[in-house]
C-alpha cells in the first residue's frame, strides 16, 4: 500500500513523502509509522488526518485490506 | 452541475423561521460570559507585562496579598508542574505547556499584555488596587516583531527549546521559525519562464483581530473535595475541559463546563486564556472568582489572525491557463507556535488547476500575542496575494476576470493540493452566477472601480453528540454541545423538525454543559450545522423508529406495519389498517409502551466538504483624502443546502464585512518598544454599517450528497475572498495597484498622487 506524507510530516518526521507499508487500519498504521519515526503516535491524534483511496477517513479502525493508498496529511484548523 | 433537489422535497428545510434565541438576546436577559455570577463570589484582575520581551526576575506578592479584601494570589509557580502535550486546542494543535504559560508567564514574558499575576479579591476595585501592589523585577530583553527580522541570524530567540519543524534534517539550533510547510510539484521555473504572462509582487500586512463584541469572561468554583465548575463564553465547553483540566491535572470528570452565551468568536474564543487561572485562585480562596478582560486586554493578550509577507509570481498562458503558482510566506505565530501554516498552503492555490507549482509557507515567531484562528485561518492572506496577482494576468492578457476563473477552477474530481480529490463543489456555479448577476455589468462613474476574486476553505466533520427527547405532551427537546454562535440552535431544531416530520415550532435546542451530554467538539471549522446536525438528524430518526414501535405495540401489530407520515403513525395493514395516532397520542402513552422516548447520537461526521465563494466589489477612490467607498458589494457562495436561509445570508454578510474591514482599515500597530498603539475600537478602525452597503448574498445550492439535507459549511469562506476582491477594485479605481494592507487613506492618497 501506497502512503503518501503531506508536509510538514514528509521532513519532519520521515525524511520523504513516499512510504510503502501496509497495515490491517489506521490505528495500525499510525503505530507502525511511529515505529519507523518515533514521536509520530504522539502527535498524530491532535495533528494528523487520513485520507483512504482519496476519502478522508476520520474513522481509523476502517479495513485498509483493500486500500492502494492513504495519504497522510495535517488536520486543518478552522475559526 | 449539481441540481439541487427542488424546494418542496422539504417541509422545514429551507425555511426561515424566527430565532429561538432572540427575546432573549435583544431584551438583555441572555446571559453571556461577563455576566453570570456565582454565590460567593470574588472579583479577579490579572497584572499584564509592560514589556514585550523580558525575563521574570522575581514576582513580589506579600503586599498585595496584605491588602484589605484580597483572598488569593496567584503567579505561574501556581500551575502544577506538567510535561510537553501536544493535544488538541481548539481545530488545531498546541502544546499543552505553551498554553499554560500564556495563561500565566513564568519564567519570561514573551509579548506586552503577557499575563503575569492574578488576584482574587472582594470587590472589583480591591481586585485592581490588590494587582498594583505587585512588584515585577523584570530584566528587560530585545524584542522583534517582524516577520524577516524574527528569522535572521541573531534575532532575539523566544523560546530554546522551539526547532523548526517541517525541515529534513532536523536542525540542532531553535529558531523564531517554528513550522515550514512546502508542497512542490511539476517545473516551476520552467513553467513561469515559458509563461506568456506572469504577475508578480510583494504583499503585507499586520495581524488583525476577530474582532468579537464580547470580551473573555468566566467565573470558576473549584472545591475542597476536588470537584469544580466553570461557566464561560467559548466556542467549545469540551476544549475548555480538556485544556484546563491537563494544565491542572485534575480528571475531567471532575470539571463541569458549562457553556454561557458568546458575543461572538469567529476563532479566537477556542483557546483559554482565564479560565485556567480564576480556577486557581478559586482554589487558593475558597470561593468562586470571576475574570473578565478589558477590551484593551482582549487587543493586547488574545490571539489575532497572522499578519503576513507573502511573494508571489503567478504564470499564464496566452489563454489563460494558469501554468505555474511560486508562492511564499510567512505568517505571524505569535509567541507560541501553534498556528498550522499548512491551510495557508492548502487554500493559495487550492481552487484552481496549476501544474507546476511551489508553495512554501512558514510560521514565525515574535514578540506579539500568539496567534488563533480568525475564520478560514491562513486563507485570506494568501488569497489576497494570489487572487491580486490573477487580476494582474487578466489585465496583462486582455481576459475578462471572471472568464479567467473559469478556464482555472477546479472541478468535482480535480485534485486538491493534498492530493484528496474534490466531491460536489460548486466553484465553476458561483463564477457563473457571478457572471450572471447584474452586478457584474452595471455601469461605473468616475473615480469607481470593480473589483472580483475567488476564494476556497476546506471546512471540517468531526465529533459530536445529540439528543433528541420526546416529551410527555408530543413536543420535542433536542440537546447538544456545540455553544450556538451562528444560529445553530435554529438549524438543530429545524432538522429535528423536518425530520421527525412536525412544525418547526414543536422543537426546543438546549446547549448543555460538559456534565449533561457527550463529547462535541468546538464551534468552528464550519462544522455545526454539518457534522452536529448529522448527529441531530440520526438521533431523531431513531426517535422516529421508537414512535412506530411504540404504535405498533399500542396497536398490537408489528413494527413493520407501521409508517411515520407527517408526523403521526399510520398503521398500515391488518385490522387498524389506515388508523392513525399523533406525537402527542404516541408520547402519552410513552409510559405505558416501553418508556419514556428518547435517543443519542455521537458520531464523527465524515464527508464535509469544501466551501467556494466569489465576491464581487465597487469602490470609490477620493483623490482629494484617499478615502476609500464601498459602493456595492456581492458575495456569492456554494452553501450546500440551506438550512435556514436568513442565517446563511447571514454568515456570508458577516464574513464580507469582516474582509472589508481587514483590507480597507483594521491593522495591529506597534510602536518601537513593542507596544501595541492602539488596543481600543476607537482606533483599531472595524467597519460599522454606515460604512457600508447593503452586502448582497447569493446563494448556490450544491448540495452535499454526504450529508441527509445537503448541508455544507458556511461561516468561513466568506471572509476569503473580500482582501483581495476590496484591492482589485481599488486598483482599477485608482489606476495603481496596493499590496499592503490596509488599504487606508494615507496610502491610497500617496499611491494617487505618485502615478
Amino acid at each position: 500500500m501506497r502512503i503518501v506524507v503531506m508536509p510538514p510530516f514528509d521532513r519532519e518526521f520521515f525524511g520523504g513523502d513516499r512510504l510503502d507499508m501496509d497495515a490491517t487500519n489506521l490505528f495500525d498504521l499510525v503505530a507502525r509509522l511511529d515505529a519507523r519515526a518515533p514521536g509520530f503516535a504522539t502527535i498524530a491524534e491532535a495533528r494528523a488526518a487520513f485520507a483512504i483511496d482519496g476519502v478522508f477517513a476520520p474513522d481509523w479502525s476502517l479495513p485498509l485490506a483493500d486500500a492502494c493508498e492513504v495519504i497522510v496529511l495535517p488536520r486543518v484548523g478552522g475559526g | 452541475m449539481n441540481a439541487p433537489q427542488p424546494q418542496h422535497a422539504f417541509r422545514v428545510v429551507g425555511t426561515r423561521p424566527v430565532r429561538p434565541d432572540g427575546v432573549d438576546k435583544v431584551t438583555g436577559k441572555a446571559i453571556y460570559g461577563p455576566d453570570f455570577v456565582a454565590p460567593g463570589m470574588l472579583y479577579g484582575a490579572i497584572l499584564r507585562s509592560p514589556h514585550a520581551h523580558a525575563r521574570i526576575r522575581s514576582i513580589g506578592t506579600s503586599k498585595a496579598s496584605a491588602l484589605p479584601g484580597v483572598k488569593a494570589v496567584a503567579t505561574g509557580r501556581d500551575f502544577p508542574t506538567i510535561e510537553s502535550l501536544v493535544m488538541t486546542v481548539g481545530e488545531s494543535a498546541s502544546d499543552i505547556v505553551h498554553v499554560a504559560r500564556n495563561c500565566l508567564a513564568l519564567d519570561k514574558v514573551l509579548y506586552e499584555g503577557h499575563a503575569v499575576a492574578a488576584v482574587a479579591a472582594t470587590s472589583q476595585a480591591a481586585a485592581d488596587a490588590a494587582i498594583q501592589a505587585i512588584t515585577v523585577d523584570y530584566d528587560v530583553l530585545p524584542h522583534v516583531l517582524g516577520l524577516e527580522e524574527a528569522m535572521r541570524e541573531g534575532a532575539p530567540l523566544l523560546h530554546d527549546d522551539v526547532f523548526t519543524k517541517g525541515v529534513s534534517p532536523k536542525p540542532d539550533k531553535p529558531s523564531n521559525a517554528s513550522m515550514k510547510v512546502v508542497i512542490e510539484r511539476g517545473d516551476i521555473d520552467a513553467a513561469l519562464a515559458g509563461a506568456a504572462a506572469v504577475a508578480s509582487g510583494r504583499y503585507t500586512m499586520e495581524p488583525v483581530h476577530q474582532g468579537y463584541i464580547e470580551p473573555h469572561g468566566c467565573v470558576a468554583s473549584w472545591n475542597a473535595d476536588g470537584q469544580a465548575q466553570i461557566w464561560c463564553s467559548s466556542q467549545g465547553a469540551f476544549a475548555v475541559r480538556s485544556q484546563v483540566a491537563s494544565m491542572l491535572g485534575i480528571a475531567q470528570a471532575d470539571l463541569r463546563v458549562t457553556p454561557l452565551e458568546i458575543g461572538g468568536g469567529f476563532g479566537g474564543k477556542t483557546a483559554v486564556y482565564l479560565e485556567p487561572v480564576a480556577m486557581l485562585l478559586s482554589r487558593k480562596a475558597g470561593r468562586p472568582v470571576r475574570l473578565v478582560m478589558s477590551r484593551g486586554d482582549v487587543f493586547r493578550a488574545t490571539g489575532p489572525a497572522p499578519g503576513a509577507v507573502i511573494d508571489v509570481r503567478l504564470g499564464a498562458d496566452a489563454d489563460g491557463k494558469l501554468v505555474g503558482a511560486d508562492i511564499e510566506f510567512k505568517y505571524h505565530g505569535g509567541a507560541y507556535p501553534g498556528l498550522n501554516a499548512h491551510s495557508g498552503v492548502i487554500c493559495s492555490i487550492g481552487h484552481y488547476n496549476v501544474p507546476n507549482a511551489r508553495l512554501i509557507g512558514w510560521e514565525v515567531l515574535g514578540n506579539r500575542p500568539a496567534s488563533k484562528a480568525y475564520r478560514a485561518p491562513g486563507a485570506p492572506q494568501v488569497n489576497f496575494a494570489v487572487e491580486s496577482a490573477m487580476d494582474e494576468i487578466a489585465l496583462q492578457l486582455g481576459i475578462d476576470p471572471i472568464e479567467l476563473r473559469l478556464r482555472n477552477a477546479v472541478r468535482p474530481g480535480d485534485p486538491q493540493p493534498t492530493g484528496v480529490p474534490f466531491g460536489a463543489i460548486g466553484y465553476v456555479e458561483c463564477l457563473e452566477a457571478a457572471k450572471a448577476h447584474r452586478h457584474w455589468s452595471a455601469p461605473l462613474g468616475p473615480n469607481q472601480g470593480r473589483g472580483l476574486a475567488g476564494g476556497f476553505w476546506g471546512n471540517y466533520g468531526g465529533p459530536s453528540t445529540a439528543q433528541v427527547s420526546i416529551t410527555e405532551d408530543g413536543s420535542v427537546t433536542v440537546t447538544t454541545g456545540s455553544p450556538d454562535i451562528g444560529g445553530s440552535r435554529a438549524s438543530m431544531a429545524m432538522m429535528a423538525a423536518e425530520t421527525l416530520q412536525v412544525p418547526y415550532e414543536q422543537v426546543r435546542v438546549t446547549i448543555a454543559d460538559t456534565a449533561a451530554i457527550g463529547f462535541s467538539m468546538v464551534t468552528g471549522g464550519s462544522r455545526v450545522t454539518f457534522a452536529t446536525g448529522k448527529a441531530v438528524i440520526a438521533a431523531a430518526s431513531q426517535v422516529v423508529d421508537t414512535l412506530k414501535a411504540r404504535a405498533a405495540r399500542i396497536w398490537g401489530v408489528e413494527p413493520g406495519e407501521v409508517a411515520w407520515t407527517d408526523g403521526e403513525a399510520v398503521c398500515s395493514s391488518g385490522a387498524k389498517a389506515g388508523e392513525r395516532m399523533t406525537l402527542r397520542q404516541v408520547a402519552a402513552r410513552a409510559a405505558h409502551a416501553g418508556g419514556p422516548i428518547s435517543a443519542e447520537a455521537a458520531l464523527n461526521a465524515a464527508g464535509w466538504l469544501p466551501g467556494f465563494a466569489v465576491h464581487i466589489c465597487d469602490v470609490e477612490a477620493d483623490a482629494e483624502t484617499g478615502h476609500v467607498r464601498v459602493l456595492r458589494y456581492t458575495a456569492v457562495q456554494d452553501v450546500g443546502r440551506a438550512i435556514h436561509p436568513d442565517y446563511v445570508e447571514g454568515q456570508i454578510q458577516g464574513g464580507a464585512v469582516q474582509g472589508i474591514g481587514w483590507a480597507l482599515n483594521e491593522t495591529y500597530v506597534y510602536n518601537a518598544d513593542g507596544r501595541l498603539d492602539n488596543p481600543g475600537f476607537l482606533d483599531y478602525r472595524m467597519p460599522v454599517a454606515s460604512d457600508l452597503p447593503m452586502i448582497e448574498a447569493v446563494m448556490v445550492e450544491v448540495p452535499n450528497p454526504d450529508h441527509p439535507y445537503g448541508v455544507k459549511g458556511v461561516g468561513e469562506v466568506p471572509i476569503v475572498p473580500p482582501l483581495a476582491a476590496v484591492a482589485n477594485a481599488v486598483a482599477r479605481a485608482a489606476g495603481v495597484r496596493l499590496r499592503d494592507l490596509p488599504l487606508s487613506p494615507d496610502r491610497v492618497y500617496a499611491a494617487l498622487n505618485a502615478r
